[in-house]
């Protein structure tokens, strides 16, 4: 997990004024971490930072509730 | 290339008339890495009927809450649902509810406020025509309609901007589909009932929708009819009671249609549609990335003063082209009609019954994007 994952965790972490705590396994939505559109918002990001565009298949609530989701379906996939 | 707002996207929709905080010398704004703007009629009407700006994503709150749903989606898989609503909405059906259906429902709501002065006629009255209409084509028990109004108010933040996604809108959402099922066993509604018409429509013609999928339509054309409605009835016994046109001259069907439409223009219940870009795009000059955000503002287009020489002012006697309160496109509200049937037949009673409806009390305050309506304001009716 490494340095594609901190630095969304950096991208999430500086929607906030205030410091936050995002653990692997934190659900992003009912954390209250990301809004409704600045989920929507972190798809660009997460491709940003993935350096390639996502399979459609792979935006899924699933896939993106946690970081440690993203990391598994998106990052470390082949 | 668009304005850059000082604000963010969720303060700036937390303000009723956001799309007048941006600049005007552009119609497309870059709020925010992945979110746009569009707010004047032109900008709006092409990203409403752009054919890559689309209304489908699968993290949107809604699309989370009510699964695949008419209202997320797109193409074939929305055409499809559509069809399954459109013989409940045909002219004729819509006839036949404003013969039997209507007229009690508005009466009964014209005698609870005659002779009354009310400060929260959006919370206490405007619900009882649109809940009695849809509960009575969706084939629900009408003893349920409280408990559908009780639960269906809160959910409705799930379609509104900013979104509001709490335990309690998801629990509605469950219990909601649950009683739908249960009333659907029930078979209360008979054949004609809306449960009963979209299963035949969808047998008759071969749709590939789940039985969960029919529910959640069932679910949102029960929110859309009720809470859109609910919120334009409200606008529409503001501007009676703001005196802005002589209650006399709304007799005349044609005047009465011209008031309900410039009242539809200026207060339009959906104040902002969100949609988002399937690929990249350039839009009015300003590139938009995939999967970006585009707020579209309903508002805005309906008072672009390119369109409508001022705009702010209520005026009958204008062209209503441009106006797309119903928005506009693939997505463009199904139920137009039937909601201008009853929004008139409330007018023409009110009128007939009514010496005077007066707002006496106006902090002109406006609430919601999804479901937009004037509040803190109390108006008084004074029977004939």
């Amino acid at each position: 997990m490494d340095s594609k994952i901190s630095e969304l965790r950096t991208w999430l972490e500086n929607l906030h004024d205030e410091p936050i705590e995002i653990q692997d396994d934190t659900d992003l939505i009912e954390s209250g971490t990301v809004t409704s559109l600045q989920f929507v918002q972190m798809v660009i990001e997460v491709e940003r930072i993935h350096g390639r565009k996502l399979d459609p298949g792979v935006i899924n609530i699933a896939s993106m509730r946690t970081l440690k989701a993203i990391d598994a379906t998106v990052f470390r996939a082949a | 290339m668009g304005g850059v707002a000082a604000v963010d996207p969720a303060r700036l929709l937390a303000q009723p008339y956001w799309y007048r905080t941006l600049p005007t010398d552009t119609d497309v704004h870059r709020l925010d890495d992945g979110v746009f703007a569009m707010t004047g009629n032109g900008a709006v009407q092409e990203v409403l009927a752009h054919p890559h700006i689309v209304a489908e994503h699968p993290l949107k709150a809604s699309a989370r809450a009510f699964g695949p749903n008419v209202l997320d989606s797109d193409g074939a898989d929305h055409r499809a649902f559509r069809a399954l609503l459109a013989p409940i909405l045909s002219a004729g059906r819509v006839d036949e509810y404003k013969r039997a259906l209507m007229p009690g429902l508005v009466e009964a709501l014209v005698d609870s406020v005659l002779d009354t002065e009310c400060d929260d006629f959006y919370d206490t009255h405007a619900h009882r025509v649109p809940y009695g209409i849809v509960c009575t084509i969706l084939g629900i028990d009408p003893a349920l309609e409280d408990r559908f109004h009780t639960l269906t108010r809160p959910l409705a933040r799930l379609l509104d901007y900013p979104t509001e996604e709490t335990e309690q809108t998801h629990t509605n959402v469950t219990e909601l589909l649950r009683l739908i099922e249960e009333q659907r066993t029930a078979g209360g509604g008979g054949e004609r009932s809306l449960l009963e018409t979209i299963e035949q429509t969808r047998d008759r013609k071969g749709i590939s929708l789940t039985d969960s999928e029919v529910r959640s339509t069932a679910l949102l054309f029960f929110l859309a009819g009720t809470e859109t409605s609910s919120a334009f009835i409200t606008s529409l016994v503001y501007c009676m009671g703001r005196g802005l046109f002589g209650l006399d001259e709304l007799r005349d069907p044609a005047v009465r249609d011209d008031f309900i439409e410039e009242a539809l223009r200026l207060y339009p219940p959906v104040q902002t549609i969100v949609r988002f870009a399937s690929e990249d795009l350039t839009l009015g000059g300003t590139r938009v990335p995939r999967h970006s955000a585009v707020l579209a503002s309903i508002a805005g287009a309906n008072r672009d003063p390119r369109v409508f020489p001022h705009p702010d002012r209520f005026d009958i006697g204008r062209l209503r082209k441009g106006s797309i309160p119903f928005a506009v496109g693939a997505h463009a509200c199904p139920g137009a009609l039937l909601a201008k049937t009853e929004f008139s037949l409330l007018v023409e009673s009110l009128v007939e019954r009514c010496a005077d409806i007066v707002v006496t009390h106006d902090r002109r305050g406006v609430a919601s994007q999804s479901f937009s309506h004037p509040s803190d304001f109390a108006v008084r009716f004074t029977a004939k």
